[in-house]
Order: C-alpha cells, then structure tokens, then sequence
C-alpha cells in the first residue's frame, strides 16, 4: 500500500507531507512532556519488529493476492497513539530511504494512510470505547479497528491517486477494487494482531500501552523495562524466523486491484475515453498546471499538428543525446579511476 | 527467509558503501538531502506526457554515481523491485489513454504509452536518488543533517535506534537459521517439530543480546539522545550545492 513519488503530484505530496508534519509535531510534543527517556528503546525494538513484520506478505485466500501487515494499530496499542505513530513515521522514512519502498515525496501520503488514520482515528475511536473489560471485547475492538484503519488506508491512496492524476485509472474501477481486497487484508491482518497482542496480553500484560492510564504502569522499575525490550525482540524474531515461511509471492493487493481492472479494461477498451475524464481528475490538473514547475506538454495529441515534429522528436533525441553523453562519459571516468 | 534477510542486509550493504571515501561521499549531509528533495520533487513535477523531459533528467542520477564511485550492478539490482512497484500504477495507462501521438510523420502511438514511460522513468530516478544518498552517507550523518533541517530529535534518534536493532535482529535469525541448515541438510524450511526449541534458542540468544546492548548503551553515556560529529561547510560543498542549483535552474529554464 506504499505509495511511490512517481504518482504523486510534488501538490499532492506537500499538502500531505505539510499535514503529516503538523500530526507529527503533535505527537512530539505530547511524548516530549511523557517518559520518552523510559521508552527510546522500547519504541526502537518495536519498530523494527514492525519493519520485519510488513516485509512479509501472506497469502489472501480465495483472490490470488496477498497482503502485509501495515502495523499501524499494533504500533498504538503497544506504545500508545502518539508513540505509536512516530514509531510509523521512522519505519516509513527508513523503507523510503533504504529500500526504495514507498518515495520521500510520498512520505506524507504513506504517513497519513498508515498511521494516521491508524493511531489517531482507529486506536481512539474504534479499538479504545470497544477494548474495555475482557480479552474477548480487545479481540473485537482489535479486528474492528484494524480493519476499519485499513479501508480508511485504501481509500487515501485511491483519493491521493487520483488528485495526482498521473495514472488514467478510472475512479470508482479503482476503488471498487482496492477497498474490498484491502478488506480481506485487513481481515487477516487484524487475526496477526489479535494472535500477537492477545499473546502479549497472556505471557506479559505490561507490554501493552495502557489506555486508561495512559502509560506504561509497568515501566516504572528497570526490570520490568527491561523484560519488555528483550519480549519484543522475540516476537520479531519468531515473525521474521517463522512465519516469514509461509510468505507469499502472490501481487500485493495494490498490485492485484491494477491487475484486476487491466483485465476489466481491456475487455472495455472501446469506451474508456469517455469515463477516464473523471471531475476529480479534471480539477487535479488544472490545478496542478496553474501551479506546477513545468506545466507544457511536449508531445501534441494528432488533433494539434502545429508543433508535432519539431518539439516530441527532437526534444525526446536531444535528451536521450545528453543522457548517452553524460552516461558515456560517467562509464568512462570509471574505466579511468579502476585503470 | 534467505530473500528477507539478503533483504535485510543490504541495510549493511549500503552502510558499507556510505562509508567509504570519495569526494562526494564527504560532502555534507544537509547539501546531499536538500538536493535529493529539491531533485525529487522536480522530477515530480514533470507532466505525464513529458518523455524528453523526464529522459534529461536523469542527468542527475548519471553524474552523482559517477561522482560517487557508487557500483551500478548493486545500485541497479536495489532499484528492480522498487521502479516495478512504483510504475506498476502507469501500467493501464496505454489502455485507458488511447489518444494518438504523432512522433514523426510515418510513426503514431498511443498517448498512454508516452504517459506510462514517463511514470517508469520517473520512478526509475526518485529511487536512485533515495538510493545515492544512502549510498553516500552514512545513517549517523543523515540524521545529523535532518536534525540541522529542524527535524526533531526525538524522530531522528528513533531512525538510529532502529536501524541499529534491525541489524541485530537479522543477525541472531541469521545465525540461528544457519546452525539450523548445517545439522538439518535441507532446503524445505524449518520442520514443524523443532519450532518450539527454535523459538526458545532466540529467547535465550536475543535476550542475552539485548541485555547486553542495552546495558552497554547506559554504559556509555546513553540517555535518550545520539551524539554526532559536528560536521563543518566547506568550499566544496558550496562547489556541489551551486553546481546543481545551476543546473536544476537550466533545466527548468530549458524546459519551461
């Protein structure tokens, strides 16, 4: 679910990188006044647990996709909401960076769509009012809330898309497909989230954040600090060693709703000019070419024949030329600097 | 597994490549960020039907490997997965978008396969931009450098946190699984049978190490926040910012 800076707008992506910093600035604060000293490491060891864990794809039964954990609600229920969702921001910037996965411009969109929506709508609204009393009613309020943030996920990168307006998928093809396999994720990834935090909630209570209190009562001695620090590692590693075995290599369930609706298309190729100028799509771009860098089209549809040739061709070749160049000479340098 | 951890460390990989001693890998961090964010987001900015465009743009990508002596098989193999995923959403894009483009007088195409290109490249050089500044600084000094941008601490102390406890982590499954490989003699996974004693021997091996870890953190000092170098502007770093800024002015210039 992890969005890539080639299909957002740099609009899009400031307004959401802007809000994503404004939430984050929130939770700084609200920790900073909190027992951050107490808890750096804690939140360190399950983040990476976290990072390990949405490096696995299962296998969504009966669609041929799979899916990864987003781990958002996990987050808030161990380390609290505003823990919970810095902890995200460091697992997203460290994808970004190192792994390529989901862009720095796309930063704020996957911040929004996996934590936000997670930590600050899901946690407090759904998983908090449901999760008082026994283990049964944390189950249900875990599922509830997972898949609620998830669907709430989707249909930010679906909305995010399309205001960008760089791909030519129809609106509503694209969110008929995207919600209902997000839902089946999101099924199986609150059953993850149930498995582990009723796990946690059996052998060792006082990692979970407590919600009434709003702390980790159990932090107060080293001991019981400790304990938690090393039980988490633990957890990472019987996901990361384990269950990583049964991982996946079905498409994601980004990649399945574009599959699925590549077959729909394709089957409807006659009609799809008309739909395609959605008038989400239409008010995206005319803001984005009142705003825009670089707002001109180079190639000319055929019905604008003026300017065809001497601008797509030669534009197109004389890049090319500069990139060859620059290339050559780059391999070159290289040849020099090894001989 | 094998492909999570050989995933994983290339985290060590990269580490290994931002600490060697090229030009450009000496360079301040905050210079290399700003121009990473100022380059992704022009790259952003170039229309979907903008092929020569978004072709010169990856001037930028070409000159900082060079400069970086940064090995393109590796570079290039990190990126495969990456540029798949992120043009996998232009992939309807010649279905859907079916207007004719005239590219000489004999050659017509379709506008969707000029847009999907565009897509492709676009996330072809966003990851090798990401890639060449991992590539060339190390995780200490990024953080320094988010920090100088006013990134709070607290969020670039956590990045470090981790980033240091994924290494471990992958580490003690790696050396586990290997013990498990050499006495099992088998490819098919981990026997349903021994998963109870395995878990338990990364109890015992994780919980020694994260003690110790730990205790070693206190040990020196630790108390919440990472010490960095101070690292200093030189001319260079002035050569490198001017250089790009100039030739980011050209190519918007040229192209606008």
């Amino acid at each position: 679910m992890h969005m890539s800076d080639a299909l957002i707008t740099p609009i899009v992506g400031g307004v959401t990188l802007a809000t994503s910093v404004g939430v984050l600035s929130y939770s700084t604060k609200k920790l900073e006044s909190d027992i951050l000293d107490k808890r750096i490491a804690y939140m360190g060891v399950v983040s990476a647990f976290v990072f390990a864990a949405q490096m696995i794809n299962f296998s969504i039964p009966g669609t041929g996709s799979s899916g990864h954990i987003g781990g958002g609600l996990l987050l808030a229920i161990l380390l609290g909401p505003h823990a919970g969702f810095l902890a995200m921001a460091t697992v997203l910037l460290t994808q970004a960076l190192f792994f390529a996965d989901g862009g720095l411009l796309a930063f704020g969109c996957n911040l929004l769509n996996l934590g936000f929506f997670t930590c600050y709508v899901a946690y407090p609204l759904i998983y908090k009012p449901l999760s008082k009393g026994s283990k049964k009613k944390m189950c249900v309020g875990i599922m509830l809330a997972t898949i609620i943030g998830l669907q709430l996920g989707s249909l930010g990168v679906v909305i995010e898309t399309m205001l960008s307006g760089r791909t030519d998928l129809p609106f509503d093809t694209f969110l008929l497909f995207m919600q209902p396999i997000h839902l089946a994720i999101g099924l199986v990834e609150g059953l993850i989230t149930v498995s582990v935090v009723g796990f946690l909630y059996e052998r060792r209570e006082a990692l979970l954040f407590d919600f009434f209190s709003e702390s980790f009562g159990h932090f107060n001695t080293a001991k019981m600090r400790r304990r938690a620090f090393q039980g988490f590692f633990i957890v990472a590693l019987i996901i990361g060693g384990v269950f990583s075995q049964f991982a996946s290599s079905n498409p994601d369930g980004l990649e399945w709703s574009i599959d699925r609706v590549v077959v729909e298309a394709s089957e409807t190729t006659s009609n799809v000019g008309d739909k395609k100028e959605t008038g989400i799509k239409k008010s995206a771009e005319e803001l984005q070419e009142a705003v825009a860098f670089l707002p001109d089209y180079d190639f000319s549809k055929k019905s604008n024949e003026d300017s065809v040739l001497g601008t797509s061709v030669s534009g197109v070749v004389g890049s090319l030329i500069i990139l060859i160049t620059i290339s050559l000479s780059g391999l070159l340098i290289r040849k020099f600097q090894q001989s | 597994m094998k492909k999570v951890i050989h995933t994983l460390f290339n985290i060590c990989h990269i580490e290994e490549l931002a600490r060697r001693d090229t030009w450009l890998n000496k360079r301040h961090s905050v210079i290399k960020i700003l121009l990473t964010l100022l380059y992704i987001v022009l790259v952003a900015s170039v229309d979907k039907y903008d092929l020569s465009r978004i072709i010169m743009a990856g001037v930028y990508p070409v000159m900082m490997i060079t400069a970086g002596n940064i090995p393109l098989k590796e570079i290039g193999q990190k990126m495969i997965i990456p540029v798949l995923m992120g043009a996998s959403l232009g992939v309807l894009n010649p279905l859907l978008d079916q207007e004719s483009v005239m590219i000489s007088q004999s050659v017509v195409i379709s506008a969707g396969w000029i847009s999907f290109l565009t897509i492709f490249l676009k996330s072809l050089w966003s990851v090798s931009a990401a890639l060449i500044l991992v590539s060339t600084t190390p995780i200490e000094e990024i953080t320094y450098g988010l920090n100088k941008l006013k990134v709070p601490k607290l969020i670039t102390v956590q990045l470090l946190l981790m980033f240091r406890y994924i290494t471990i982590l992958v580490g003690e499954i790696e050396r586990i699984l290997i013990a498990y490989s050499m006495r099992a003699m088998t490819n098919k996974g981990i026997d349903h049978k021994v998963w109870g004693s395995l878990i338990g021997q990364f109890f015992l091996r994780t919980s020694d190490r994260s003690i110790k870890l730990f205790e070693a953190m206190k040990l020196r000092g630790f108390d919440g926040v990472f010490k960095t170098n101070h690292q200093n502007f030189v001319a260079a770093d002035g050569v490198l910012l001017s250089f790009w800024l100039m030739l980011f002015g050209v190519f918007i210039g040229i192209c606008g």
